[in-house]
């Protein structure tokens, strides 16, 4: 087990690396933040003393070598709109969005678990439909749309329910107060994954409900409550895993535009504006970020497999 | 009276009607082999005894009986009390038919579990127990292992003990050597047989191999198009057939095996 | 009498292995040298895991041996040049006759392809040709319009027959073809085996587990266990007097 751990992250190092490369290039190709500079107020020479300091006027592969230098020492860097350093705003955004992604996520799992094997267990009945029907409009809902609606009802209209931030101004933030901010976002986020995970799990379980060793444990007499949760779950397991697997890399960047709409202090909405001030530090940094997340989950989604499934041999 | 009775058996999967009036008797303690071709019937009269038919099927007429209780009106949890406990099942394929995620020990006595009322560690005994008794000897370890890292007999061993776990009254083996080498097929045969005799319980073998039956039951039912059209005693029946399709069926059996 | 025959296949010394891992090779045939002779069918017989699967797919060219030679009338099957000129002339049928048939093609268009791809048929001689073929396989001309799923067991497998003669083979190793059959669709297609073998004049080799069907069609007969050949011989010699205690202990399995 270790030799294979120990060989997957030999693997990550040079995965890792040329992830940042081709970011890097398809970053610069994009554009570079002077363009958001100019204006006729900014002089050549002002453009000019800014590209040196930035480190811009040199060809873009130096400009690379010169930031995974920087990176190997632990710099990340300082952003060009901002001037805060990088690894200090991820940290400080990261957390809110880690807070709403994992809450929904969990939320829809708790969910979409239970309805998607009890919807397989019942199939085409009136029942199931109705939930598959749900899931396709939890699905195809657009965010914003469910976002706007539900701001309308529970602040415009109720004056329930804060619309904006984490928390209240002036105020100093207790937990009770986050939570009442984080109401309508985290349940437009779980409508969408619900709706996602429970086709998920349905079409798992209906594939292993047609398999002989359930049929099996019935012949024993178990009892079908037994044979759906001991002996098909165990099953279902495997694509729960790789589900969430995929899904857990989501919970860095953060959705945009939830974030943006209930003006949610994150990660997405850091990134997006660095995107468009084209701050390519702080897109590096966060680029670099979600990299290492990504090969980490498909890391232990690996380990987590074989664990789960016996027949599975890790090399 | 029969321990298993079936009687004039009609049933429909939708439209198509694949029993037609077919009859059935398992006495106390006897070794009854039902042979016949795919299509003939013979592996859905056990799925209708197991209750354990696919959802399009339907009974449109006739009675399975076990032990005086008319099996068809009971429902599913009324039918636990007999499946695994008094009537055990074993199936073709040994592969699917075992859990892959779950150990064979798991497998063994979650039976005895629910049926005995034993607690895990009589329960592991038990399967211990089983397992030799199925030629499969060994200690603890043996229970931690995964059905995939067992070869095919020996994993049709383990599906037979499984099925005996409970000490039933009726074991039901649906062409359990089909989708074995002919070495292994003999071993199954004469464990089955063996079993059979140290237990007093009655067996149904369902075969496509006459021939192979009749080296352990003690009577041969044939079924051909849904419908039992011979049955007598397996010396007998093998080397007299009666009926055409009996007759096949033997001719076809002896043309497989060496003189 | 044989001895007079010209060899149609040669296999020297042939080993095969698979790579499980880095660090795990499995040798499924070791060191086997065979020769078959015109017109006669050679059995093989092996409990799973012998390898006799491994060894048919050698003499049939569609692997290669990791060591060792096939020779097809005296083409060295490992030379692709070689093996391009002999291909149509070595076929195969397999066990698992759903796997073999391509579902969404009709029981036409699957004999007939072939013939059309090596020139052997076209559109107007493709209908009376597959006719032909279906009859030898003593199938009414009628099935040809079906899919797969639509035919039994035993009918799927004498399609697979068809699309093997379909090429006017000399070679043909016939993989377990009736180990998933029952007993009676079984013994109509070694019938049907037999009579093909004498009319058509095919050298063929015969892989199965159960000595009893193998010998039925088979003169000579090689026994394998775990890669290695235990025992050959007529079968005569191998089926009266067997020799190695393994191969006693098949026939014993045979006669049960």
């Amino acid at each position: 087990m270790w030799k294979y751990i120990l060989k997957r992250i030999a693997i990550a190092i040079p995965v890792l690396i040329g992830i940042t490369i081709i970011d890097y290039g398809l970053m610069c190709l994009a554009g570079s933040p002077l363009d958001m500079l100019v204006g006729p107020r900014v002089s050549e020479g002002a453009l000019e003393a800014r590209a040196v300091a930035w480190g811009l006027d040199k060809p873009f592969y130096v400009q690379y070598f010169v930031w995974l230098q920087q990176v190997l020492s632990g710099n990340l860097g300082y952003s060009t709109s901002t001037y805060q350093a990088v690894s200090d705003m991820i940290a400080s955004h990261l957390g809110p969005t880690l807070l709403l992604m994992t809450t929904a996520l969990v939320l829809s799992l708790v969910i979409s678990l239970p309805l998607g094997i009890w919807s397989a267990t019942h199939p085409y009945t009136k029942r199931d439909y109705a939930l598959v029907s749900l899931s396709f409009v939890g699905t195809g809902i657009p965010s914003f749309f469910l976002a706007l609606v539900l701001i309308w009802l529970f602040t415009i209209q109720l004056g329930w329910l804060p619309s904006s931030g984490m928390t209240t101004l002036g105020t100093g933030g207790d937990v009770l107060d986050v939570l009442r901010h984080m109401i309508m976002p985290v349940t437009v986020l779980t409508v969408y994954y619900t709706g996602v995970n429970l086709r998920y799990f349905r079409s798992s379980m209906l594939e292993i409900s047609q398999q002989d060793y359930l049929r099996t444990a019935r012949a024993k007499g178990i009892g079908e409550r037994r044979v759906v949760w001991n002996h098909g779950l165990r099953n279902t397991l495997l694509t729960v895993i790789t589900v969430v697997g995929t899904e857990v890399p989501m919970l860095f960047g953060g959705s945009v535009i939830v974030e943006q709409v209930f003006s949610w202090p994150g990660l997405g909405l850091m990134t997006m504006s660095a995107i468009t001030s084209r701050d390519y530090p702080v897109i590096m940094g966060v680029c670099l970020m979600t990299a290492v997340v990504v090969v980490l989950v498909n890391l232990v989604t690996d380990i987590l497999y074989a664990l789960a499934d016996p027949t599975v041999e890790l090399r | 009276m029969s321990l298993l009775e079936v009687s004039d058996l009609h049933l429909s999967f939708g439209e198509q009607e694949v029993l037609h009036g077919l009859d059935l008797n398992v006495e106390q303690g006897e070794f009854l082999a039902l042979v016949g071709e795919s299509g003939s019937g013979k592996s859905v009269t056990a799925l209708t005894v197991m209750g354990l038919l696919p959802p399009n099927a339907r009974v449109t007429a006739g009675s399975v009986t076990f032990d005086g209780t008319d099996l068809l009106s009971c429902t599913p949890r009324e039918l636990d009390r007999f499946r695994g406990g008094q009537i055990g099942m074993v199936f073709q394929d040994a592969l699917t038919s075992l859990n892959p995620v779950m150990t064979i020990g798991e497998q063994l006595t979650e039976g005895p579990r629910i049926h005995l009322g034993y607690d895990k560690r009589q329960a592991e005994s038990l399967a211990l127990s089983l397992l030799e008794r199925v030629g499969l000897p060994g200690g603890r370890e043996q229970l931690k292992r995964h059905p995939h890292t067992l070869s095919g007999g020996q994993r049709q061993r383990v599906c037979i003990a499984m099925a005996l776990a409970c000490n039933p009254r009726l074991l039901i083996a649906d062409e359990p050597t089909t989708a074995l080498d002919v070495t292994v097929q003999a071993q199954i045969m004469e464990l089955l047989g063996s079993l059979q005799r140290e237990s007093g319980m009655a067996v149904l073998f369902i075969t496509h191999d006459i021939a192979l039956a009749a080296r352990q039951a003690h009577r041969i039912a044939v079924a051909w198009e849904g419908r039992v059209v011979e049955t007598g005693d397996a010396g007998t029946l093998l080397h007299c057939p009666q009926h055409p399709y009996t007759r096949r069926l033997a001719a076809a059996a002896e043309k497989l095996r060496l003189k | 009498m044989n001895e007079e025959h010209p060899v149609v296949c040669q296999a020297d010394h042939v080993s095969k292995s698979y790579r499980l891992s880095a660090f795990r090779r499995v040798e499924a045939v070791k060191d086997i040298s065979l020769t078959i002779r015109k017109g006669e069918t050679l059995g093989l017989v092996g409990e799973s895991g012998s390898g006799k699967s491994t060894l048919g797919r050698q003499l049939a060219a569609l692997e290669q041996p990791t060591s060792g030679c096939v020779r097809f009338e005296g083409h060295d099957l490992s030379d692709r040049r070689q093996l391009r000129a002999v291909r149509t002339r070595i076929q195969m049928v397999f066990q698992d006759t759903y796997a073999s048939l391509n579902p969404r093609k009709t029981v036409f268009q699957a004999i007939y392809e072939p013939m059309a791809y090596h020139g052997l048929a076209d559109r107007k001689s493709g209908k009376r040709e597959v006719a032909r073929l279906l009859e030898l396989a003593e199938l009414p001309e009628s099935y040809a319009g079906r899919y797969p799923h639509a035919l039994s067991g035993g009918q799927r497998q004498r399609v697979c027959i068809a699309c093997a003669l379909a090429l006017d083979p000399d070679f043909v190793v016939w993989d377990e073809p009736v180990s998933a059959l029952d007993v009676t669709v079984a013994a109509q297609i070694l019938e049907l085996m037999v009579r093909l073998q004498r009319e058509l004049g095919l050298t063929s080799v015969m892989i199965g587990h159960g000595i009893g069907a193998v010998a039925y069609v088979s003169q000579r007969l090689a026994v394998m266990k775990d890669g290695v050949l235990v025992e050959t011989g007529s079968r005569e010699q191998i089926i009266d007097h067997p020799n190695h205690p393994y191969t006693q202990s098949l026939i014993r399995a045979a006669r049960y």
